[in-house]
């Protein structure tokens, strides 16, 4: 489904270029749940965000479905490290973001944006602001934002590394729950 | 709670009070200065209640709301999608900074002959005034509201589906909205001035006319009530937009 062949970043930093990745090959599946692991600073929000279409490689390609990615799509959703919800829609709103782009009926819409909130046990907080939630349940709602556009592959890059180590625990726990009841698409965690 | 307002109240209450009290004593109670030099309280009270009774008051600040009102307008269409063009491309930006940075500077009063050179003395000549002076505060923070939207935000909407023109609309323009205000507040600010300044010189009405001819006939009380009308439009507008900027306040 993803294939990464012979993936090389560099940066050019000062002047002078410097490799963060080199020469990376691999294959995500569907239904698979991959985590990459690795000191800060080893590139692995880099990768992420290559895949994500959100920055592009020095060499190699990398490939969706036999096609080289280009830029960022619906099809592969994105949970940023940093919150990233939009302040000034509620969490409905926010979860119903994407939908309302691809011009999808207001009732239809709402009534999926729901059934995801319910997944990620946020349905009373559905007309709340993102001001008036915790980091653990502005990164659910994230995570209900990105799945409700039903995206082949769901990119999470350290969601939950804002969160004390309790709220993490439970949230990855959570996370494992939800990626079984979708099996549908593939994860890549970088946890 | 009510008792924390009403404290706030009077607090803010003392100085004004103070103050014509002091000048009450100056003019009326011992004559320290002259009614022609400085007219007292009361003879203000009086021109302001002539004024109020022969509907000049009325109708001078209801014509300078109006251009104030129509230059903001023409400033905010033109000034709001030039700001978010300029804010969102560099290639823009560079094209029109410089133009910009030279016109920026020069007082809106300096035009003034020109604007009657162009419009003649009337309506439209004082809303280019208006609209020269507060395009430029408007301009200037919808564009820095643009520049500085969070681009978490912007990468957000890209991966959930949205092109160009979605991000801008949806995201950009709500998310510098509070500068746009911003902008706006001031540019009323501005407008304001600019108005009762191209009042005195190209216009036979609204608050400027009132307070430059009333000077020139020494009818100085008059003048007074025409200065202080100004300042409370102006605590007004400085309210309203506070209003809006505490709801836009993400």
């Amino acid at each position: 489904m993803i294939n990464l062949e012979n993936v090389t970043k560099s940066f050019t930093h000062n002047g002078q270029d410097q490799v963060v990745l080199q020469d990376i090959n691999f294959n995500v599946d569907k239904g698979e749940f991959l985590c990459i692991v690795g000191p800060s600073g080893c590139g692995k929000t880099t990768l992420l965000r290559m895949i994500a279409g959100l920055d592009f490689p020095t060499n190699g390609r990398i490939m969706e479905e036999e096609t080289e990615i280009s830029g960022p799509s619906i099809e592969r959703g994105y949970v940023f490290q940093q919150y990233s919800l939009f302040p000034w829609l509620n969490v409905l709103e926010n979860v119903t973001f994407g939908l309302e782009l691809k011009g999808m009926e207001e009732e239809e819409r709402v009534q999926k944006a729901r059934s995801y909130l319910k997944m990620v046990g946020l349905s009373p907080v559905e007309s709340s602001y993102p001001k008036e939630l915790s980091g653990g349940m502005k990164q659910r709602v994230a995570i209900a934002r990105s799945l409700v556009n039903d995206p082949h592959v769901l990119l999470m890059d350290e969601p939950f590394s804002a969160l004390d180590v309790q709220t993490r625990h439970k949230l990855q726990e959570e996370l494992v729950r939800i990626w079984k009841e979708e099996q549908k698409n593939s994860d890549i965690c970088n946890p | 709670m009510r008792d924390m307002k009403m404290r706030k109240i009077l607090i803010s209450l003392t100085l004004p009070v103070s103050v014509v009290i002091i000048w009450a004593i100056l003019t009326t109670f011992t004559g320290l200065i002259p009614s022609y030099f400085l007219p007292s309280p009361s003879e203000v009270l009086k021109s302001f209640g002539a004024l109020l009774v022969n509907g000049q008051l009325i109708a001078d600040t209801s014509l300078t709301l109006l251009r104030v009102v129509l230059g903001l307008l023409v400033s905010a269409v033109v000034g709001i999608p030039l700001g978010i063009i300029m804010g969102w491309s560099k290639k823009f930006n560079d094209l029109t900074s410089l133009t910009i940075g030279i016109l920026r500077p020069i007082p809106p009063i300096a035009w003034i002959p020109f604007a009657i050179l162009w419009f003649g003395v009337g309506l439209e000549s004082a809303i280019f005034i208006i609209f020269v002076g507060s395009v430029f505060p408007i301009l200037i923070n919808t564009m820095d509201g643009v520049k500085r939207v969070d681009k978490v935000l912007l990468e957000t909407a890209y991966t959930l589906g949205a092109n160009q023109r979605q991000t801008l609309r949806k995201v950009v323009l709500p998310a510098s909205l509070p500068s746009i205000v911003t902008g706006l507040k001031v540019g009323v600010g501005v407008g304001l001035m600019c108005t009762v300044a191209a009042e005195m010189i190209g216009s036979n009405n609204g608050l400027g006319y009132l307070i430059f001819t009333s000077t020139s006939m020494l009818d100085t009380g008059s003048a007074i009530v025409g200065m202080l009308t100004i300042g409370v439009i102006g605590l007004g507008a400085d309210y309203l937009f506070k209003r809006v900027e505490k709801e836009v306040s993400w």
